[in-house]
């Protein structure tokens, strides 16, 4: 039996200095639903080795609240932006099999535009950032890997068709990796600060887009891994519609399902590099029956209808509302076609 | 008749209707085209803004011949790229 959630918060300063205390691999504390009342939940890295002397015998309970524990593979983190090396890394082996090195290039793997790592420095810090390569286009009868400026092109820093973009990315460049190369971006333009619509200032951008040609050589396919049974591969586009049920996979958060809830949305501002940002004529998706459905890293995941009709471009989130650009404005301003 | 997803569509981009529906909340917020849950033939026009400044949009706004339906979603947290 749980308790009151106003007596589990109470106390939760002193419980958790006996959590944390008790199992080093643990990495937060919080309150959650326990049969009809409240308790702890800890979630711990469970891949993280412990002492051989450690003693991990189960805590019970604290106080008379019970505390369960929830093993996790990974430290928390924001995911868009991942240690290179060590637990956490793309290197080590993951749940989510979109993070792992895969030939053919398949859509919902995990890139990296590493060149643009090594200019933001970002590597030398340990770490790397990472996106998702939505699906594969046709460019200038090229075939192109389609993911947002900020997964491929670094919010405007990108250097068209200079800087290498590695699947899976690791921080190390190494022909192996090497998956394509940046072409072609649309760029991301800022509005004053305190800009609105209101105010008739903000300035409106249509997409978060990008693409890398394939490199010659490097097998690909217009599907998802074979491990994802049952969903199907992209497949031509559609226009958006409310009510629509639509599906992801991402390098984050793998395969999830919800409903486009909105069009036509204007929405901001969005915290980029050059400034903050609106947006117009996105669409809003909600994860099924209250699920998330992207977090950091999933950004360029195409939003797929369940018969496999792409219909947008995943760029931003909020833990509640997933936003993409529209696929067929994508399409039309970077000039090419899903085939 | 209600209103089409594309004539309200391009009302959305009208200052003027932000002002309506906003007055001098400057939040980040998000405003879309859904469904009224009360009569889902119709479009709505949806809303999502922070608890804090408390806002009162109207509940119908007038586009033309048309009222349409503002439905006002709280909690709205600033989005980020992903």
């Amino acid at each position: 039996m749980g308790v009151e959630l106003k007596q589990a918060v109470e106390k939760l300063g002193d419980a958790a200095a006996q959590v944390f205390g008790h199992d080093e691999r643990v990495r937060s504390l919080g309150v959650g639903r326990h049969g009809s009342g409240f308790a702890y939940v800890a979630v711990r890295n469970a891949a993280l080795p412990v002492p051989l002397t450690a003693s991990l015998s189960s805590l019970g309970d604290l106080q008379g609240i019970p505390v369960t524990f929830v093993d996790a593979d990974r430290d928390p983190e924001s995911l868009v932006k991942v240690p290179h090396s060590g637990p956490g890394s793309p290197a080590v082996s993951s749940l989510v099999p979109e993070q792992s090195h895969h030939r053919p290039l398949v859509c919902g793997l995990q890139l990296e535009n590493v060149d643009d790592d090594l200019r933001t420095g970002i590597i030398a810090g340990g770490h790397i950032i990472v996106g998702t390569l939505g699906c594969f286009v046709t460019a200038g009868g090229q075939k192109a890997m389609l993911s947002n400026n900020h997964v491929l092109a670094g919010e405007n820093r990108g250097q068209n068709a200079q800087d290498r973009i590695l699947q899976q990315g690791t921080g190390q460049f190494s022909l192996a990796e090497h998956a394509g190369t940046l072409t072609q971006f649309v760029a991301i333009r800022p509005s004053p600060p305190g800009a609105s619509p209101s105010l008739a200032n903000a300035i409106f951008n249509d997409v978060d887009a990008a693409i890398a040609n394939v490199r010659q050589g490097v097998a690909s396919a217009q599907r998802y891994l074979s491990s994802r049974h049952g969903v199907v591969a992209p497949s031509g586009t559609a226009a958006a519609q409310v009510g629509d049920r639509v599906f992801k996979v991402g390098r984050t958060t793998g395969l999830t399902r919800g409903e486009i809830t909105q069009v036509a949305t204007i929405v901001g501002p969005i915290p980029y590099d050059p400034g903050p940002c609106w947006f117009q004529g996105t669409i809003v998706v909600e994860g099924e029956h209250g699920t998330m459905f992207s977090d950091h890293g999933d950004s360029g995941s195409a939003i797929v209808r369940n018969d496999g009709k792409v219909v947008g471009l995943l760029f931003a989130g909020n833990g509640q509302q997933t936003y993409g650009c529209p696929i067929d404005v994508v399409l039309q301003v970077l000039n090419c076609t899903i085939p | 008749m209600h209103m089409r997803t594309d004539q309200l569509s391009a009302t959305l981009q009208e200052p003027d209707v932000h002002r309506q529906l906003l007055g001098d909340y400057k939040g980040p917020y998000s405003l879309g085209i859904g469904r009224d849950p009360e009569n889902p033939a119709a479009p709505a026009i949806i809303l999502h803004v922070q608890d804090d400044p408390p806002l009162r949009p109207p509940p119908y706004i007038q586009i033309g011949p048309e009222r349409v339906r503002v439905i006002t979603r709280r909690g709205f947290v600033a989005p980020k790229p992903l």
